[in-house]
């Protein structure tokens, strides 16, 4: 089995050559090229290299929001006093990922684009209401919420010959607080059981005027409780209001059972995550 | 791996069974399903096209009526297909069962025994589970459709 390979020099280029082509495949740090192709589960019949599309890289604080090229590394986002200025939730988020060497190699375009949901950068980016920004061919552009990208594992609304440029996190309002947890019960490096961000802003009496929820592992995409937030906004969060948030948490996550633990027991873990991660951003 | 699927269906027992004894035309209520056709005595052919993502799998092969029982509402059927591409196949024992419910609506229990041989099983058993949810999901919708 081979494949073509190519290194364009332009997005416009990679997008042509990718050609609209289900059979085509964009490779940016390659950590999930690698294991699908060794496992066998993919035959592409051409890969488009990325890595020497300048446009694709870099980190920049803009006037519309933190700007973070499609091919920035984990490593880079985790590193960068950019990133940790304006959000330092991101950056504390992505120095959680994998270990260094995975981190040093892997994408967060190429992260988004694998949508595999028990991953962090989805979840940390869904509650930092970032956007996606995405090429296509003939020069079109277009946006997408990440919380809006996924649609299946593994399977986002990109379509054949789409290429993701970068993502724009929005800043953050004054007042607003956010982080990421995820519960490893196994190894540190592991993919978590449950993972969970959550960005909320309290108002001058303390009462919530904004809140957003995103949990990862605990269904076939990243999710977002959209009636745990409702409960939320307006309310005081305090300890009998965070418990009922939790309990419904259980209700919108919809789990697998696999190796690191049954359906039933992801529901529970994901309610008290959430409880804490909530604790952590309005003690 | 043991499956066991229940849906339900708005539409009496007996042209539900009629349906799903119609294999070449029940089979297109399958997403990815193209084609099943005949090929001798209660053998068919047909192509199953399944997609995870950027994993595509196309499996070819044979579908088998080992058994039917029309008066208690009970089949077996026998699948096999392989793809040639990725390189490994699917094995399933099926055994579909009929049951009247109230409201001239039925049950149909689906029971699958799935054996995945060669490269296909790296995917995993929660997502091909998953998977084999969806498949049914979108069939019992179509089967309804259908019959209404």
């Amino acid at each position: 089995m081979s494949f073509d390979y190519a290194e364009p020099t332009s997005v416009a280029e990679a997008i042509a050559l990718l050609d609209g082509d289900e059979d085509s495949v964009a490779l940016a740090g390659g950590t999930a090229f690698s294991l699908l192709y060794r496992q066998g589960l993919i035959r592409p019949r051409r890969v488009v290299g990325l890595r020497r599309l300048g446009d694709l890289q870099g980190i920049q604080a803009r006037d519309d929001g933190l700007w973070i090229g499609a091919l920035a590394t984990h490593r880079s986002i985790e590193r960068s006093a950019v990133v940790r200025a304006a959000h330092p939730s991101l950056a504390d988020a992505f120095a959680t990922i994998a270990t260094v060497r995975i981190r040093n190699q892997a994408t967060v375009g190429g992260n988004l684009a694998h949508a595999d949901p028990a991953q962090d950068p989805p979840v940390i980016l869904s509650a930092l209401a970032a956007v996606v920004h995405v090429a296509g061919p003939g020069g079109t552009r277009r946006t997408v919420p990440v919380d809006e990208l996924f649609v299946d594992y593994l399977a986002t609304v990109l379509e054949p010959g789409e290429l993701i440029v970068g993502i724009l996190v929005p800043p953050a309002e004054a007042g607003t607080r956010s982080g990421y947890h995820k519960y490893l019960p196994r190894s540190a490096d592991d993919y978590a059981t449950v993972s969970v961000a959550v960005s909320v802003r309290l108002d001058d009496v303390g009462l919530v005027a904004a809140a957003r929820i995103a949990l990862g592992g605990v269904g076939s995409t990243p999710i977002r409780p959209l009636a745990a937030e409702a409960a939320l906004i307006g309310a005081r969060p305090d300890q009998p209001r965070l418990g009922e948030v939790a309990a419904m948490v259980r209700d919108a996550v919809d789990p697998l059972d696999d190796s690191r633990g049954s359906a039933a027991y992801k529901r529970e873990m994901a309610a008290v995550w959430v409880r804490r991660a909530l604790e952590g951003v309005v003690g | 791996m043991k499956l066991e699927h229940r849906i339900v269906v708005r539409a009496p027992r007996g042209p539900v069974w009629d349906s799903l004894m119609d294999l070449p035309e029940v089979a297109l209520c399958v997403p990815g399903v193209e084609a099943l056709t005949p090929h001798g005595d209660d053998r068919y052919e047909g192509h199953l096209r399944v997609g995870v993502g950027p994993i595509r799998l196309n499996l070819g092969g044979e579908l088998e009526l080992v058994s039917r029982d029309d008066e208690a509402g009970r089949a077996v059927l026998r699948g096999n297909g392989t793809d040639a591409r990725l390189g490994g196949g699917v094995r399933v024992l099926l055994t579909l069962s009929v049951a009247e419910l109230d409201g001239g609506r039925t049950q149909l229990t689906i029971e699958s025994d799935v054996q995945v041989l060669g490269r296909i099983g790296e995917l995993g058993q929660p997502i091909m589970k998953r998977k084999a949810d969806d498949l049914m999901r979108a069939f019992a919708d179509c089967l309804s459709q259908r019959l209404q």
